[in-house]
């Protein structure tokens, strides 16, 4: 299964395998990765699975949509190029390998 | 007659609304999908099956309305929402632009002002030791907090409430007190509109902003009324209520209170338990565009759907001891606030506002008991208390 890393504000890593078709946000909410809130399920509502993607260039991504993009505006921390919604970013075989910072805070 | 599980439970019966816990249970036992032959609706009522509905609007519409009554056959009461009971793409422009104004960036401005007043207002009920809860607390503080930060002014804001209890009670099918209500308050929504209005919003407020989206050419004019009315309604009531069980529900399980007062940063995970566990929207319908199947069971075109979101919340094959109020339990794929594109809009609103509460609440008060009957309101759309007579044991200075 491809693995994606997640490194907390504080610099811990904790590597998931993701499934493929599985969000970003999904995976780190159901093994309880600290961080991410996702509290709206992932609908582009809440702003709460807020990462920044560490090697991006690495992969192809799947763009930003116009609701993301507008949400990505309204985080609690502030959005840097590399700012995605976790819930957004779907789980593919070519994304093995990918690491996200988490911001300091989600709300 | 076609294969179907049938029930003769009403869920707008005074019986069903007492305790609605037991007929989910019932309603769970007998299918995953049933049809209701009071009403002629179909209902689901399982964590999956729940999901499936509310996430699918291809097939299960909101244009149809979010009560009883399908839009698609009789004239709605009020010009629809157009957030609410509309369908893509108009619906993710509209939507977008409350997402917004309600967004973590936002909220931080806010929850000061939430602090300072949910801070206040627990310590005169706690002065007061035996209260209502609901009039003298419960209701008083959403009544305050949000419509400040929709920048509305002070006056008449009891309107609010009147105005919730015309739009929820719309959810139900049409009965005498609906009608008689409609009548006594036929001005209402007018001074709702009134109030929806550009120049009647401070500035700064969260009204504004939905303003500022139609000067950036986001949405039209008319479209930001539309869009603050909605705001308006969805708001209050829901607020009142979801804080009002969870405060009961917190009263009544002394070790679930004791956890939270040693540690008042559960609050925000306190009222999601409570959101789950027993809260203000427990059902929303959808209509069928098409002909279409859940769990075997084949749904003609244009039908309405009931989805019970607090049946859902208490399957236990999503959660684990589903009848347990358990205040640090992690949830996984809440479903209190509806999923999917018509998730509610203002759930982070919703849980800042209440963690401020329960927070200032757990700080400030050792014990909080219930001294006598509580009572449910018995309007259809929303469950909530009118009556929740308690006793506050301030900490020790």
């Amino acid at each position: 299964m491809p693995k994606v890393t997640y490194i907390a504000h504080d610099g811990t890593e904790t590597v998931l395998e993701v499934a493929v078709g599985t969000s970003v946000m999904e995976a780190a909410v159901m093994s309880n990765v600290d961080g991410i809130m996702g509290e709206c399920g992932g609908s582009i509502n809440c702003a709460t699975c807020h990462v920044y993607v560490a090697n991006a260039d690495s992969f192809t991504l799947p763009e930003v949509g116009a609701v993301e993009d507008e949400m990505l505006d309204a985080t609690a921390c502030d959005r840097l190029p590399e700012s995605r919604l976790s819930c957004q970013l779907i789980m593919t075989e070519e994304m093995d390998g990918l690491r996200v910072r988490l911001p300091e805070a989600q709300y | 007659m076609p294969d179907r599980v049938t029930s003769q439970l009403d869920p707008f019966s005074p019986e069903f609304r007492a305790d609605p816990y037991a007929a989910y249970e019932e309603l769970r036992g007998l299918g995953k999908v049933v049809y209701l032959e009071k009403h002629d609706i179909w209902c689901v009522h399982h964590y999956d099956t729940c999901q499936q509905v509310l996430t699918d609007y291809e097939t299960f519409s909101n244009a149809g309305g979010g009560g009883i009554k399908n839009y698609f056959k009789e004239k709605p009461w009020r010009k629809p929402s157009i957030i609410l009971e509309v369908d893509p793409p108009e619906h993710t422009r509209t939507r977008t632009v409350l997402s917004r104004a309600l967004s973590p960036r936002v909220l931080r401005q806010i929850r000061d002002r939430f602090e300072v007043d949910a801070a206040r207002m627990v310590a005169e009920a706690g002065a007061k030791g035996e209260i209502e809860g609901v009039s003298e607390l419960t209701r008083p503080y959403p009544l305050k907090v949000f419509p400040d930060s929709v920048g509305l002014a002070d006056a008449d804001r009891d309107n609010l409430l009147i105005y919730g209890t015309m739009v929820f009670g719309a959810f139900g099918p049409t009965v005498p007190w609906y009608e008689e209500y409609m009548e006594t308050h036929k001005d209402v929504p007018e001074w709702i509109i009134a109030r929806c209005q550009r120049d009647a919003l401070a500035e700064g407020g969260i009204g504004q902003m939905i303003y500022a989206a139609a000067d950036e050419g986001k949405i039209t004019e008319e479209e930001a009324m539309m869009l603050v009315r909605t705001f308006l309604s969805a708001g209050v009531d829901t607020t009142v209520d979801s804080i009002g069980l969870c405060l009961r529900a917190l009263a009544e399980h002394p070790d679930q209170y004791a956890k939270l007062r040693e540690d008042p940063s559960l609050a925000r995970n306190a009222f999601e338990e409570a959101t789950r566990y027993d809260s203000s929207s427990q059902s929303i319908f959808r209509t069928t565009l098409t002909e279409c199947e859940v769990a075997g069971q084949k749904i003609g075109a244009n039908e309405k759907v009931m989805c019970f979101l607090g049946s859902a919340s208490r399957d236990g094959a999503h959660f684990e001891d589903p009848d347990a109020f358990d205040i640090t339990r992690k949830i996984k794929g809440q479903i209190g606030y509806g999923v999917g594109i018509h998730g509610c809009v203002g759930q982070m609103f919703a849980r800042l506002e209440a963690e401020c509460f329960f927070q200032a609440f757990a700080q400030q008060i050792e014990s909080v008991e219930v001294t006598g009957p509580t009572e449910l309101r018995m309007h259809p759309g929303l469950r909530g208390l009118t009556k929740l007579p308690l006793k506050l044991t301030p900490k020790a200075a």
